[in-house]
């Protein structure tokens, strides 16, 4: 017990004891005086003992003051076992695991309901009357202060802790302990600072404190983590090879890779536990909740993780609307029920409407196309269009009149003569890119300047130092070049469903003129081994010397929420026979509508996160709606609390339309049933906070196991305070004797002989006098 | 003029003649010397004498000796007739016996004057025992109105006895009382009244002042031309060198002296248990002690002193004795004057 200043009206009281001596020495000097004639020997005497007289005087009254402090203090501290750390007013901040990991059914119960009943149970510790408070912070990422700062109104706090349940983020232990920072201590009175951790410590081993300054507390209570050991299997993650789903006749297959992630089952060897789960099932629904694909997943032995591909049919989904719609996957059901289900969306359309622009045959000033060849538009159309059944529309708009005709509904735009376009019709195109829609370049097919390449690069980056096209010209190869025999690699390649056939698809393409893109080839990794790939693009297309020849790029949104614009694809190289031979080759139709596909598909795909990370929303989302499958949700009233719940946030713009999507997916990692013990627990504790060490409190499964187990440290708990207590009145007693034999010593009768006065005693008797 | 002083059972009555001086004082009625004497002092005092030890010239004959062998009033010793004695000194029982011829040899017996001096400085008020106690009338308070029997009062009542005993004797008694210097007087005189005038004269004395035992026995002196026996009745707390001195300046003028130290019990017991200032009774510094831890110190201190007194009255050839104020006359008194003719009978037998 640290022995600041105590409690005042302990101190006045102790401070008062010790003058106690001081205030009877001076009441004696009070004492009626006596008159005294043989005034001369006492005056001998005394200045004789003078000296020696006002040491002893000193010396009992420093004992007798450090007796009185010692009895006030051994009494005091005695009422710090029981009383005194009652009066010191308490701060109490708990932290509540409301995390995805609190989800977990264990044993009988949710971890959610121990926390709560162990939450519950600590304020009953607290008391008003002496000025305790609580704070609460619920742990699921992002931690929320939910009742910062700490307050007296214990019973509003209960209601807020019964209302608690699962959120679907992980266990943000980092931002709960800067939030607990947050108490308001006055300086000027003596505060205990208490840390209560309501959570069952699964998982916990894994994290790690990062604070820049560890929380100072003078407790730290947690609940002794449990040890029974619990499988659980959750969705990690999905990925989807067709992000697009074009309701036409000519459906292209979908692939639906499920990522599984289980803990619990690496502590099981053989037993029981292993046997419960060795396989996993995994389905696939629509929105109307009719089974599209199924898959059944076997586990190893202590394997934690696994994949399965479920094929799906693409007819088999029905739209909910022109350009969505929501996947269900959905694995058996277990402990932990949240990590189960994951939705994702996929753009759906029944036609991917695509703009093509290019010089009207015949006008401007670039017209150097011969006689007799055949367009680029209709190369393109050709390829991507050529009846009704491939879903695709194709608008063609002429590229003087571009400004006026670009719709803002295409999902793609092809521009076959950017050196035509005004500042207009390029305000269209990246406001048209802005909601995600694709935009292809290529140089006019008549040549001229290649000056659009700046504005292009507009839409790719605003950084001024980005100077992707810099220095590019056209190029004139002596003879037809050939293109790579391979894919460059990248991660994001939207020709990447090409890769097997690649080869034999591009082994008769060849280049006669293109455009030679300044610098180095942008490559998926930079020289300092930084993955630029979603920075500044990657090539999809590069000829047989290595030189790219097509890049694709997704650039992110101007706001910091991560979002992202539209694919913008540049090629090198007009869809021109003048330019290479591509267009009549086999390989331009696939490559053009995985180009299409996948850039609207993905251009449109809908952002990704985790629950709890940040959502990304750019400048024109007005309003945000949770996506339920089969009602309707209530507009969301702030962009926090809700996208700790996993789902499909709709994001609206002025207008009321639908502008994007964002899924939300459960922390999958976040819901590991991997027991921690409580060395690890506390070893990580005290790693970020100022505390020797974490009071265990035990927490049974149900009332009945809680009432009988439930015990350990309480507020209450003095270690050492009656101990100290005894040791103080022992030393009290031990001065209260040296007192009183000093006392004795000092004022010692020695001389015991009194001058004989009587009559009957001869003269001679009295002591010295000569016979 | 005779006075009754009373019959053994202790009573006194007074002769209606009085002395004219103490006819003046109002309070001088009202004091009874029997305030200062207790009945068992007044028991013994009738049966008392005085002897001086050494013999002086007096005005009365008495019962004294006298260094002149010859006409004497007390026998002496037998010595063989030689022709030419006085044949009224023969001792005819002797010759009757013997048939020798014995002459008789007397002490010469002159008049003893006795000078009592009563210390009234300030520590002689002190005392400890109850005035009820000690007085020989049982009166709750001293005509001050103290209840305390003070050493004063105790020298009072030692002096009234002593010129009780000298007036007893015929002998003439005085009284001189001092301080800082001698003060109240009464002319030696054999007269009874003589005995109430010096009650009355110490019971009225204030005191209150520091003692100068030098200056005091300087002016004595002056008054006194022959040879006295000083009986000084004080606590003696002085500076030992004056007190030799004063001793000195009365053994060079050939007087005899008693030094009668009156102690209280409280002094020399010095029985305090707790914490107390002791005021100084002339004017001292007050000191604020616990008494237990100076009662040594302090004991040896007095004890000293004491010694000290004694040891210079008896380089002179003087008697010291320490009275107690807690202890009655009569066997002090009785001690003194059997050590005093013991002495005496040593001294003068040839």
């Amino acid at each position: 017990m640290p022995f600041t200043l105590l409690h005042p009206a302990l101190f006045a009281f102790g401070i008062a004891c010790v003058s106690i001596p001081i205030i009877l020495h001076l009441l004696k000097r009070k004492r009626r005086p006596i008159p005294w004639g043989a005034m001369r020997f006492l005056e001998q005497a005394y200045k004789k003992r003078r000296r020696i007289l006002t040491i002893e005087q000193l010396i009992l009254l420093f004992l007798r003051c450090i007796l009185i402090a010692l009895i006030a203090m051994g009494v005091g501290s005695l009422m710090l076992g029981s009383g005194l750390q009652r009066s010191i007013p308490t701060t109490m901040v708990i932290v509540i695991d409301q995390s995805i990991g609190s989800a977990l059914i264990d044993g009988e119960e949710m971890s959610i309901e121990t926390n709560k009943r162990f939450a519950l149970q600590m304020i009953e510790e607290l008391d008003q009357s002496r000025g305790d408070r609580v704070m609460l912070i619920s742990a699921g990422r992002p931690a929320k202060g939910l009742v910062v700062p700490e307050t007296a109104d214990f019973g509003s706090v209960r209601s807020i802790i019964e209302t608690l349940e699962p959120v679907d983020s992980g266990f943000d232990l980092n931002q709960s302990l800067e939030l607990a920072q947050q108490m308001e201590i006055d300086p000027a009175q003596a505060t205990r600072q208490i840390l209560v951790l309501a959570a069952t410590g699964r998982g916990m081993n894994s994290l790690d404190l990062q604070s820049e300054s560890r929380a100072r507390f003078d407790r730290v209570f947690a609940m002794r983590p449990s040890q029974r050991t619990v499988v659980n299997v959750g969705i990690e993650s999905v990925d989807i090879n067709r992000s697009l789903v074009t309701h036409s006749g000519v459906s292209l297959p979908m692939g639906v890779r499920v990522n599984l992630i289980r803990s619990g089952a690496e502590t099981a060897t053989g037993t029981q536990d292993q046997s419960e789960q060795v396989s996993s099932s995994i389905q696939i629904f629509d929105q109307k909740n009719k089974l599209i694909g199924d898959r059944r997943i076997r586990w190893g032995l202590g394997q934690t993780q696994a994949s399965a591909i479920v094929a799906i049919n693409p007819d088999s989904i029905e739209p909910i609307g022109a350009r969505t719609s929501l996947l269900r996957i959905s694995i058996d059901d277990d402990a932990n029920q949240r990590d189960n289900e994951l939705v994702v969306p996929i753009s759906t359309r029944r036609v991917i409407r695509a703009g093509v622009i290019d010089q009207i045959q015949g006008s401007g000033e670039n017209n150097n196309t011969r006689a007799g060849s055949i367009a680029a538009s209709k190369w393109v159309r050709a390829a991507l269009a050529p009846d009704e059944s491939f879903g695709v529309s194709i608008l063609d708009i002429d590229a003087s009149r571009a400004a006026s005709s670009i719709s803002g509904d295409l999902d793609a735009l092809i521009v076959l003569s950017p050196a035509q376009l005004d500042e207009a019709a390029w305000e269209r195109i990246a406001s048209l890119h802005e909601s995600g829609s694709l935009i292809v370049f290529t140089p006019d097919r008549g040549g001229g300047s290649i000056e659009w390449l700046d504005q292009a690069e507009q839409l790719i980056t605003d950084a001024s130092t980005e100077n992707i096209f810099d220095g590019s010209l056209k190029r004139e190869f002596e003879s037809p070049v050939a293109l790579n025999n391979s894919l460059p690699d990248g991660s994001t390649n939207l020709l990447g469903a090409l890769s097997g056939e690649y080869a034999s698809l591009s082994r008769s393409v060849t280049v006669t003129q293109a455009i030679r893109f300044s610098g180095q080839p942008v490559s998926s990794t930079s020289d300092d081994g930084q993955d630029r790939s979603s920075e500044l693009g990657q090539p999809i297309l590069s000829l047989d010397d290595g030189s790219p020849l097509a890049f694709e790029f997704q650039p992110r949104t101007n706001d910091l929420n991560g979002g992202r614009k539209g694919f913008v694809v540049v090629f090198g190289f007009a869809f021109d026979l003048d330019w290479t031979n591509l267009p009549a080759r086999a390989m331009f139709v696939p490559m053009m509508q995985e180009i299409l596909r996948q850039g609207v598909g993905r251009g449109s795909t809908m952002p990704s996160v985790i629950a709890g990370e940040r959502v990304p929303s750019q400048a024109w989302v007005v309003s945000q709606k949770r996506l339920q499958l089969d009602h309707e949700e209530p507009t969301l009233s702030s962009r926090g609390d809700e996208m700790t719940r996993s789902g499909v946030i709709a994001q609206y713009d002025s207008q009321g339309a639908t502008r994007g999507f964002v899924v939300i997916h459960p922390d999958s990692k976040g819901s590991t049933t991997t027991i921690a013990n409580e060395n690890e627990i506390n070893e990580l504790l005290i790693s970020g906070i100022d505390v020797e060490s974490v009071e265990w409190v035990d927490q049974g499964l149900d009332e009945e196991e809680t009432s009988q187990n439930a015990g350990g440290p309480t507020l209450d708990h003095a270690a050492g305070g009656v101990s100290i207590a005894l040791w103080m009145l022992l030393a009290a007693g031990i001065i209260a004797i040296l007192e009183f034999v000093l006392a004795k010593i000092f004022t010692t009768n020695v001389f015991a002989d009194t001058v004989h006065t009587t009559s009957t005693a001869p003269l001679n008797q009295v002591k010295g006098t000569r016979s | 003029m005779a006075a009754d002083f009373g019959s053994l059972d202790g009573s006194i009555r007074y002769n209606s003649m009085m002395s004219p001086t103490l006819n003046q004082s109002e309070n001088n009625a009202k004091i009874d010397p029997h305030m200062y004497l207790h009945p068992q002092t007044l028991a013994r005092l009738s049966s008392m004498e005085l002897r001086a030890k050494m013999i002086v010239e007096g005005v009365m004959a008495g019962q004294h000796r006298s260094p002149y062998a010859g006409v004497s009033v007390e026998f002496a010793q037998h010595r063989q007739y030689v022709a030419g004695d006085d044949i009224r000194h023969l001792d005819w029982k002797v010759y009757a016996r013997t048939d020798k011829l014995m002459v008789k040899q007397y002490q010469q017996e002159t008049t003893l004057d006795l000078v009592i001096l009563v210390d009234s400085s300030g520590s002689m008020k002190f005392g400890s025992r109850l005035f009820s106690d000690a007085s020989g009338s049982a009166s709750e308070t001293a005509p001050d109105g103290r209840p305390n029997w003070s050493k004063f009062d105790h020298a009072t009542a030692t002096a009234a006895a002593l010129a009780y005993i000298t007036i007893h004797q015929g002998d003439r008694v005085g009284l001189g009382v001092y301080g800082e210097e001698l003060g109240t007087m009464v002319a030696r005189s054999a007269r009874k009244s003589t005995w109430k005038q010096i009650v009355d004269a110490l019971a009225t004395e204030p005191i209150d002042e520091p003692t100068d035992i030098v200056r005091t026995m300087d002016q004595i002196l002056a008054k006194i031309t022959n040879r006295c026996l000083f009986v000084i009745v004080s606590d003696f707390f002085d500076d030992p060198e004056n007190i030799r001195s004063a001793f000195a300046k009365a053994k060079h003028r050939g007087h005899d002296l008693i030094a009668l130290q009156v102690l209280d019990k409280a002094e020399t017991s010095f029985e305090f248990d707790d914490p107390a200032a002791f005021i100084g009774m002339e004017h001292e510094p007050t000191i604020r002690i616990d008494p237990r831890s100076l009662k040594k110190e302090y004991l040896e201190a007095i004890k000293e002193h004491i010694d000290q007194v004694s040891k210079h009255a008896r380089s002179f050839g003087f008697d010291h004795q320490v009275v107690s104020t807690h202890e009655w006359l009569g066997p002090t008194l009785a001690k003194f004057v059997a050590r005093r003719n013991a002495a005496s009978s040593m001294r003068t037998a040839r």
